[in-house]
């Protein structure tokens, strides 16, 4: 508090040395009894001196206070405490810290963690979506080859099939063709044979015809020349049968005369000519051979080989 | 301010914050050796609340000149520090400590003028956070109680949580509330957005797992129905305009549809505005709402959603790429209401596409994630 002195010092002007050395001017008329005045003085003197001592050891005492005071503040003790209180919150501070970093890094791992985890699962997810499609790619692709191999396979195996059994139907056909003409030949010839034995057979009838007519005119004479007879020996004696004998002579389709009774061998000229016994003249026809099945085997044998893999 | 000498204090503050994480460090050993009863309301863990002590004085310093600026921050942050249990009387004992600390860094450069100025500004600063803590008082208790009813996990390291209220809390759809889990990591606050409009005693709070952040881990790993939870003030301004008859774009990455929900929600209550959503996660496993989207997009008709997926689009059969490349030249989005919510760098590189794009500045609003 050096600054303070000067201060103390100016005001201090006035000392009790100057009380006492003071000299008033005299004056005419009222004035104070110079011995009280001085002896005042020399009183206020003595209490100035006082007065003076007691303020600057105070000020000195306040001073050394002040100082003891700053030293207290900054001094040993309350630095000592200040800085055991800031050790020890430095401390805890660091205890703390090291614990939320701590914390902190198993965050940041588990957070880590849990992202990788994440994205592998995703990459994961679609790298099986891929394989899946690529699979699927594949397999939709081989369906198809399969496909396509199988339908040609089947087609060849359709062309060949069809082949067979347009081999096996023409065949067939040709078989059928060749039995239709041999059949056709057999009806020719057979027709030809039963034409020739119907022309036999119309001779022989027409020899049999011929034959009957003449035995019948022949009968018809001998039996008419009997009639005449027999009329001739036995008719006068019964007159109807003389005109019966008559009317057999007559000509077919003539009305015979009322009265007349036709009887006797008149009837056997409505019947048909009888024909040779045993013989029909319709054409006979003949079993047709069945087909030879042989040739048949042979068909088959030949679409087997045909549909076998060249090999 | 006008007697402080602000640029002293910058500069001062400047050679005081080159010490880096040791005056923080200093700082609260030195309110906690003084001050014992303010220990208990902090975490035990006291690295990133050093960390958001700087960034709160650096804040502060670097914006002494701008009053505009720094009172509504100094306001929100005495508001937000009732839920931590701060009372008017814990002021004089943090300013004690920043002096000291401030003293102890700045070696021979301290003096009498500095320590003044910082005091005076300290006693601005403190009297602005506390009066405005005491206006909070009036309206709204200090934090608010809540339970854990259903929680759901669309994928493992992301959790639906619905949570109960005993009153409503008075959020505005798209705002954010700080969550403690009161069980599971006391002390340990953290921003999340309702996902739902507000009104309700229940709402949806989405939370996604950051690797090794104490809230975050505690609710999507822990969280139980049944478990509490409190909830500090509602922040944000990444809300509707009730003037604006604009139609609307949303833009989300990962759990920022939390607040676009909320919002489309919102915008049902009222006059539909044509709306389109845009939401992006990093693989199809992050898509964790979609089912619920899809029942959004079929039940109003004036809403689009699209859906794309910027890092692993394994498994996923929609658009691919960072949302904000997907929505800006989607359409020309100049007469719209934009809204972007996701990670910082998502939220940087969309407004930066969509402000390119012809969308004035005005019309974005947008929230960023914190930490976990």
């Amino acid at each position: 508090m050096t600054e303070a002195m000067p201060v103390s010092g100016e005001r201090a002007g006035i000392t009790g040395d100057d009380l006492r050395s003071v000299k008033f001017g005299r004056a005419f008329g009222r004035g104070y009894e110079q011995g009280e005045v001085d002896s005042f003085l020399d009183r206020c003197a003595s209490w100035m001196d006082w007065f003076n001592e007691r303020l600057k050891a105070s000020e000195q005492r306040n001073a050394e206070l002040q100082e003891q005071v700053a030293t207290s503040i900054k001094g040993a003790e309350v630095q000592q405490a200040i800085s055991i209180l800031t050790g020890a919150q430095q401390t805890a501070d660091t205890t703390v810290r090291q614990a939320d970093n701590y914390s902190a890094t198993v965050m940041t791992e588990a957070k880590q963690l849990y992202e990788e985890t994440r994205r592998r699962a995703v990459a994961l997810e679609e790298e099986t979506t891929a394989r899946a499609q690529t699979l699927e790619r594949e397999t939709q692709a081989k369906a198809d080859a399969v496909w396509k191999t199988a339908s040609g396979r089947a087609a060849a195996v359709e062309r060949e099939s069809e082949r067979t059994a347009k081999a096996v139907v023409d065949a067939a056909r040709r078989r059928a063709e060749k039995l239709e003409q041999e059949s056709q030949a057999r009806v020719k010839e057979l027709s030809a044979q039963a034409a020739a034995e119907q022309e036999e057979l119309d001779a022989q009838t027409a020899y049999l015809s011929t034959l009957r007519d003449s035995t019948r005119i022949q009968m018809q004479k001998f039996l008419e020349g009997m009639l005449d007879h027999v009329l001739d020996e036995y008719g006068r004696a019964h007159p109807l049968a003389a005109e019966a004998a008559s009317d057999a002579n007559r000509p077919p389709g003539e009305v015979p005369p009322p009265g007349v009774v036709r009887y006797g061998l008149d009837r056997r000229r409505t019947r048909r000519p009888y024909g040779v016994a045993g013989q029909d003249p319709r054409p006979v026809r003949q079993p047709v051979p069945p087909p030879r099945t042989q040739d048949q085997f042979e068909v088959l044998d030949m679409a087997k080989t045909n549909g076998k893999e060249p090999s | 301010m006008a007697d402080i000498d602000t640029a002293a204090l910058q500069e001062n503050f400047a050679a005081v914050a080159a010490h880096g994480d040791g005056v923080a460090l200093y700082f609260y050993s030195y309110l906690f050796l003084r001050h014992p009863e303010t220990r208990e309301m902090f975490p035990p863990a006291m690295d990133k609340q050093r960390d958001r002590l700087l960034t709160a004085l650096g804040r502060i310093v670097s914006n002494v000149d701008r009053v505009g600026e720094l009172v509504p921050y100094l306001q929100d942050l005495g508001r937000d520090h009732r839920k931590f249990g701060a009372l008017a009387g814990h002021y004089p004992a943090v300013g004690d400590a920043l002096l000291r600390t401030l003293e102890h860094f700045s070696g021979d450069a301290w003096n009498d003028r500095l320590l003044g100025d910082w005091t005076a500004a300290y006693g601005i600063v403190a009297g602005t956070m506390s009066s405005a803590a005491d206006a909070a008082a009036e309206t709204e208790p200090a934090s608010w109680d809540a339970t854990i009813v259903d929680v759901e996990h669309p994928t493992f390291d992301i959790a639906v949580l619905r949570v109960r209220t005993d009153v409503p809390v008075p959020y505005v759809a798209g705002q954010s509330l700080s969550v403690e889990p009161t069980d599971l990591r006391p002390r340990e606050w953290r921003f999340y957005t309702p996902a739902s409009p507000p009104g309700g005693d229940e709402f949806d709070l989405h939370v996604r797992l950051v690797n090794g952040g104490a809230v975050s881990a505690a609710l999507t790993l822990s969280a139980q129905p049944g478990d509490r939870l409190r909830l500090g003030p509602p922040f944000g301004r990444m809300m509707l305009d009730p003037e604006s008859e604009r139609p609307v774009l949303l833009i989300a990455g990962s759990t920022g549809l939390a607040p676009m929900k909320a919002i489309i929600g919102q915008i049902a209550l009222g006059t539909p505005r044509p709306t389109h959503l845009y939401f992006g996660a990093r693989s199809a496993r992050e898509v964790y709402d979609a089912a619920a989207l899809d029942a959004l997009e079929r039940q109003h008709d004036w809403l689009t959603v699209v859906t794309a997926v910027s890092d692993d689009s394994a498994g996923w059969g929609g658009a691919t790429g960072l949302i904000g490349d997907v929505a800006a030249p989607a359409a020309d989005w100049s007469g719209h209401d934009v809204f972007v919510c996701g990670s910082p760098p998502m939220v940087e590189a969309t407004v930066k596409l969509l402000v390119a794009g012809g969308v004035p500045d005005k019309q974005v609003k947008f929230e960023e994630f914190g930490e976990g």
